[in-house]
């Protein structure tokens, strides 16, 4: 294995884990994450610690700055910046994203809309099938005993349904 | 458990009746040899007529194979007038039919007993018969399936009745993985009386349908198509086998609701057929989707054969798959 493919591999690890963590792994990927964390202690001790480190950003509180931080940082921007760089400045973050919201709202408002119209009217609903799988074992089973031996057919059928690994 | 197929042909068996009516005796095993069928289906036409014909009580034990180790567990078992009853009763089967009981109520599992268009065996098996070992104190004649020389199923049969007494499978690896043996059992004694069965109700499932010329015919490992049926909710089931194993593919409409699907399982890939894998009493179930569709195929075929089924029913672009989808997908091509 090459140094790329495993620079992959971790990269898709990372991923996975973190998708794992948020619970958006489709449930097949799911299940395999799973395993890898039963069966793996690598992969245990990677999603326990990247869990941890996620608990512990969340769980920060909000700090105010200094006073006079900001003020400080912007001067201290313009200071440095000698004729080849400026350092952009530095607004309050909740204001710039209400700005960016203020001017997205619209188009986005109207993007759902037409999105959501075109669903309704081209997209049927999608109903998930939920296969009945004992259904499915009896009915095999009972077609194998009608053509097979019926005693080797049928006694699974007097067994406890368990579905196992 | 599933088992090598019985193949009733009429025209041989209908020309072996006229002989035997002509000839004023009764019909005997060589008889049926005389007709064409292979000793594998012999012993299972034997199975079939010693349930039908003895009345006896015995415990069965069933010993299969999961990721967790060995189950296992008992199960009663009573013929009685011509019918099998299992579980204290809670599995009923008569003449090729069979109900399970519910809610004081009998649900029809398999409801048209006509024999299927079964395979022979696969050229890839050997079968070779032999005296077999005592089982329940009872002398056995055992006939043993071997692929590449290494077993895959041993079948010790009563010599007196010809009822199965002792049921083997092998992973190809040689490791055992279910097992089939009466632990107990009454001596067989000739059937008193004939039973009345529940009815069959029109939309039973299990009802026999004839089998459209556009499904897929076979799969890979040996397997051909030799039945399909139709399910009261539309679901389709095609049965596959190779001679010893069976595979039975379940089809529905939709994508699948993979969270309504049991606990237990394990996420498994065959190519890019995302499925999930269970281990039953009876053997393997896996369940997949593919282009809004949900199969659940039930077999005790070995893994590597379960691969080439689940494969080749999801070759998008195969025939097999555009011909099962043309099955399932309807309208139904039923005739």
């Amino acid at each position: 294995m090459t140094a790329d493919n495993d620079a992959d591999n971790a990269i898709d690890a990372d991923d996975r884990i973190s998708a794992w963590l948020d619970g958006e792994l489709h449930p097949v990927d799911r299940d395999a994450v799973d395993a890898l964390r039963r069966e793996r202690t690598e992969w245990a001790a990677a999603i326990d610690a990247v869990g941890a480190v996620r608990a512990q950003l969340r769980g920060l509180a909000m700090v105010e700055p200094p006073s006079g931080f900001l003020d400080s940082l912007l001067a201290g921007g313009g200071d440095e910046a000698e004729g080849t760089e400026r350092t952009a400045a530095i607004g309050d973050l909740g204001a710039v994203r209400a700005r960016r919201n203020r001017r997205a709202t619209p188009m986005f408002v109207g993007a759902a809309a037409a999105a959501a119209i075109l669903v309704a009217v081209v997209v049927p609903g999608v109903a998930r099938t939920e296969p009945a799988l004992a259904t499915d074992i009896r009915v095999h089973q009972a077609g194998v005993a009608s053509s097979g031996d019926p005693v080797s057919g049928l006694a699974p059928l007097g067994t406890p349904m368990t579905f196992g690994r | 458990m599933t088992g090598l197929r019985a193949r009733v042909r009429l025209a041989p068996l209908g020309v072996a009746v006229a002989v035997v009516i002509a000839s004023g005796v009764p019909v005997h095993a060589a008889d049926r040899e005389r007709a064409g069928r292979n000793p594998a289906d012999r012993q299972f036409d034997r199975a079939r007529q010693a349930v039908r014909d003895y009345d006896f009580t015995g415990s069965v034990r069933i010993w299969w194979r999961d990721a967790r180790g060995g189950q296992a567990t008992t199960v009663a078992v009573v013929a009685r007038r011509g019918a099998l009853h299992v579980a204290g009763g809670q599995v009923l089967h008569d003449g090729g039919r069979a109900w399970m009981r519910t809610d004081r109520r009998w649900t029809t599992l398999w409801g048209d007993p006509r024999d299927v268009r079964a395979p022979s065996l696969s050229p890839k098996y050997q079968v070779s018969t032999g005296p077999g070992p005592e089982v329940v104190h009872r002398p056995t004649r055992l006939l043993t399936v071997r692929r590449g020389g290494a077993a895959v199923e041993v079948v010790a049969s009563d010599r007196e009745t010809g009822l199965v007494l002792r049921r083997d499978r092998f992973d190809p690896s040689g490791a055992p993985n279910l097992r089939m043996e009466f632990v107990a059992l009454t001596a067989p004694q000739p059937r008193q009386g004939r039973s009345d069965g529940p009815v069959v109700t029109p939309d039973a499932p299990g009802t026999r349908r004839v089998v459209p010329d556009d499904a897929r015919r076979s799969l890979t490992g040996g397997f051909a198509l030799v039945d399909a049926r139709e399910m009261p909710d539309r679901t389709t089931q095609l049965r596959y086998s190779d001679g010893v194993f069976e595979a039975s593919v379940f089809a529905q409409a939709g994508p699948i609701d993979w969270e309504a699907l049991p606990a237990g399982g394990r996420a498994v890939r065959y190519g890019p057929v995302h499925a999930r894998r269970y281990r039953v009493a009876s053997g393997t179930v896996i369940v997949w989707e593919s282009d809004d569709r949900t199969f659940t195929c039930v077999t005790d075929a070995t893994a590597v054969d379960e691969a080439g089924i689940v494969a080749d029913l999801s070759r998008e672009r195969g025939d097999g798959w555009s011909s099962v989808m043309r099955f399932v997908g309807g309208p139904f091509r039923w005739s």
